[in-house]
């Protein structure tokens, strides 16, 4: 977002109270050429007879919807004691045959799951069609789900366990069998998105759950797990418990905390500790985005066909590699208005100022809400911020250790052989320095210009305009250069800045209009370009040692300082020197 | 017909009162039509979208729930789905028509900028924005929509629509100064 996007909206508020548009721009003289064309043209849309449906196709189209809805409403009945007695008597029927049936195929609620909390545009597809789906209603082995962006909701089994479907996200229930020791059989194949599985401990050697996504699959008997569809990859997370998962001919255990991503092809990366952050974007460099003052790595697949924008809210997903950094797996918008980040590990050493988990260093005060009874390698999540100097300060350490789940039958049990070891050392917290590589550094500025420098028509300025001739001059461009950028919207303050930070970097100019594109604003590009600081260059693949070391009790005190960062500046209003 | 606030309107339709309904239909069809229609560029889709999409709000109306969001923004929310729907099926995406016997005539002229407006230049000049910006304008300044709506809406933050919003508009007059100067690249 840049100034003018801001004072244009403000422009647009005052036409709406009334305020004639000559008026408007009186209080905005310098920028009144760029924006009283635009306010002009808001209005005209705004005044001009937009198309309207025939009223006689709109009265049909009316009575329609109502006999529709109607044929959607219960039917009321009257009362009739003839009526009620036949019914009574074929109720009394079907319960004899009832419960001589039910007595081979287990109790009738777990032949089915029943959709709850359900939220925005929810499906169910029959067989023949997608419908809306409401709350009660029973989803029947063979039934997809779906849900839309911005909806979710949750199918509950008989016994308690309950898959919450985030949205965008679409499953079929290919089985769902259960038997009078309250045993459950249940096969969910997740063709996209996200859910989330909360199985009660299941009962009977015969009790299966299993989340299924072509690439893999996911095996519990009591926990709770995350299954993510996503960009051709299934990603399999574990909140509580222990789950199984078994892709090509691979299996894993992950416990509490840990993730694990199944690729196209089978490949699978190593088991990792989880990190989760909600906030605004606060940067998008290249490869590596920021958010909640949180620097992670993003797979450019990942955020392709994606209008990400600077300030947009989102929720990542996330896993701690070996060496420390952070890699995204899973990126959505989101609303809201809290920054919120957590991440998972086992505790390594507690201090009085810090605890060490998963081989990061989190700072304590008298506001973190610590769960009694937490030990030395209890598996725990942490909520945290990041604090002014890079630090990690938990507001609250809860365990996630499993309570009370049994073995799977005809598992794997046991030792782990691939749960990673946390082996954070000197360069543990991300920073934002990690990531100032503009993508095309090296080239001069300019340099990539010249094929599309040309003016477009409606930008009635000439090459001869004196800020145009000037700029071109301070730079060494040509004029029609200068233009274009012009005739792009930017003023001739904003061309200034950017040819400037461009020279200063050695980057081309449009690569800074790239980034102003992308949302950033000025003291974040101008940060950015600024000369990287002597930090580590990010690792080049995405997985974790395969043999990771075990890692010693650090001390807290042995962990090095994270590099601070210098805060941004206030984002510069450009200049408008028109 | 009743004289109910939305909110009461709403609790009856969900309660299968189709005078309620009805009422819903009357108060917003026109608006999902009009977005529909500069969203396809076809009469005929539009109005078939536009009876699909209170279909799905009748279907989807027992679970909406009055604080999520505001009603005439779910159900353009259902009316975007729906048209990405459709563009998937037909894979007719960007192919706006150019002509539409419903488009003709209906000039407003604004001097000040060169610029001759009807409706059918709108729509070409919308048809050259990208899909998000062609939203922006629509809802922002033919549905009138706030700036907190369309983020919803869209699912943006209301930056990112102000930054969508200038530069919209931006290449629409673009786009129409090049109709106007007879260098139009519709042919």
């Amino acid at each position: 977002m840049t100034y003018l996007d801001n004072l244009l909206e403000e422009c647009l508020n005052e036409l709406d109270r009334g305020i004639p548009l000559e008026k408007i721009v009186q209080h905005v003289p310098s920028e009144a050429a760029e924006i009283l064309p635009l306010l002009r043209l808001a209005a005209v849309t705004r005044e001009l007879p937009h198309p309207s449906m025939a009223s006689t196709k709109a009265r049909a189209q009316r009575g329609r919807i109502m006999k529709f809805a109607r044929s959607n409403a219960q039917p009321e009945r009257r009362f009739s004691w003839r009526f009620a007695m036949a019914q009574l008597s074929m109720v009394a029927a079907l319960v004899v045959v009832a419960l001589l049936t039910i007595g081979f195929t287990g109790p009738r609620g777990s032949r089915y799951a029943t959709l709850s909390d359900v939220q925005g545009i929810v499906e169910v597809f029959d067989g023949q069609d997608w419908r809306m789906a409401a709350n009660g209603e029973r989803v029947h082995a063979g039934e997809k789900v779906r849900t839309r962006i911005d909806s979710q909701a949750a199918l509950l089994f008989y016994e308690g366990s309950h898959s919450q479907l985030g949205g965008d996200t679409e499953v079929t229930l290919e089985k769902a069998r259960g038997g009078w020791n309250r045993s459950l059989d249940v096969d969910v194949y997740q063709a996209k998105g996200l859910s989330t599985h909360t199985v009660a401990p299941l009962q009977g050697k015969n009790s299966h759950f299993v989340v299924g996504t072509g690439l893999g699959q996911a095996a519990v008997r009591g926990t709770i797990f995350d299954v993510e569809v996503i960009h051709g990859t299934s990603r399999f997370s574990v909140h509580r418990g222990t789950v199984e998962v078994t892709y090509g001919q691979e299996r894993t255990l992950l416990t509490a905390g840990q993730v694990i991503v199944v690729e196209e092809g089978g490949a699978a990366t190593q088991p990792a500790y989880a990190f989760d952050v909600q906030g605004p974007i606060e940067a998008m460099v290249g490869d590596q985005w920021t958010v909640g003052n949180l620097s992670f790595f993003v797979d450019p697949a990942l955020v392709a066909g994606g209008n990400w924008n600077l300030d947009d809210w989102v929720r990542v997903r996330g896993r701690i590699l070996a060496d420390g950094s952070l890699v995204a797996d899973w990126i959505q918008l989101v609303s809201g208005d809290k920054v919120m980040a957590h991440f998972s590990g086992l505790v390594e050493s507690i201090g009085a100022e810090s605890w060490v988990v998963g081989g990061k260093t989190v700072m304590i005060d008298s506001n973190t809400e610590i769960e009694a009874g937490l030990a030395i390698g209890d598996p725990v999540e942490v909520g945290f911020v990041v604090v002014e100097s890079g630090d990690w300060l938990a507001l609250e350490i809860v365990s996630i250790k499993e309570k009370s789940v049994e073995s799977i039958p005809g598992t794997v049990t046991g030792t782990n052989t691939r749960t990673p070891q946390a082996t954070f050392t000197s360069t543990t917290v991300p920073s934002q320095t990690q990531s100032p590589v503009p993508p095309t550094g090296t080239q001069p500025p300019g340099a990539q210009l010249t094929p599309t420098a040309v003016p477009v028509a409606g930008c009635a300025v000439g090459e001869d305009q004196p800020e145009i001739i000037t700029l071109a001059e301070r730079y060494g461009v040509t004029p029609a250069e200068i233009l274009y950028w012009f005739c792009q919207g930017y003023g001739f303050g904003e061309i200034d800045l950017a040819y400037e930070l461009a020279q200063g970097a050695g980057v081309p100019v449009s690569t800074v209009f790239e980034m102003v594109e992308s949302g950033m604003g000025w003291g974040l590009i101008k940060q950015t370009l600024q000369p990287a600081t002597a930090t580590p260059e990010p690792t080049s693949t995405l997985k974790p040692t395969d043999e990771p070391k075990p890692t010693k009790e650090p001390e807290p005190t042995d962990e090095p300082k994270p590099t601070k960062e210098p805060k941004p500046t206030d984002e510069p209003k450009p200049t408008k020197d028109k | 017909m009743r004289n109910q606030n939305l909110s009461e309107l709403i609790a009856s339709a969900q309660q299968g009162d189709t005078g309620a309904t009805g009422q819903l239909y009357e108060m917003n069809y026109t608006s999902i039509y009009r977005y529909l229609y500069y969203r396809t560029g076809q009469v005929q889709v539009a109005e078939d979208l536009t009876a699909e999409v209170f279909l799905k709000m009748v279907q989807a109306l027992p679970a909406y729930r009055q604080t999520n969001c505001s009603f005439r923004t779910w159900l353009f929310q259902i009316a975007r789905n729906l048209a990405i729907d459709y563009y998937r099926r037909t894979s007719t995406h960007g192919t706006v028509p150019l002509y539409d016997e419903d488009t003709v005539g209906q000039e407003g002229v604004d001097e000040t900028v060169d610029v001759h407006i009807t409706r059918q230049t709108l729509q070409d000049s919308l048809s050259r924005l990208g899909d998000i910006q062609r939203d922006v304008i629509v809802l922002r300044f033919v549905e009138g929509l706030s700036l907190q709506e369309v983020a919803e809406v869209l699912h943006r933050s209301e930056d990112a629509i102000k930054g969508l919003q200038r530069r919209g508009l931006l290449l629409m007059r673009q786009t129409l100064l090049q109709m106007e100067d007879g260098n139009d690249l519709f042919g």
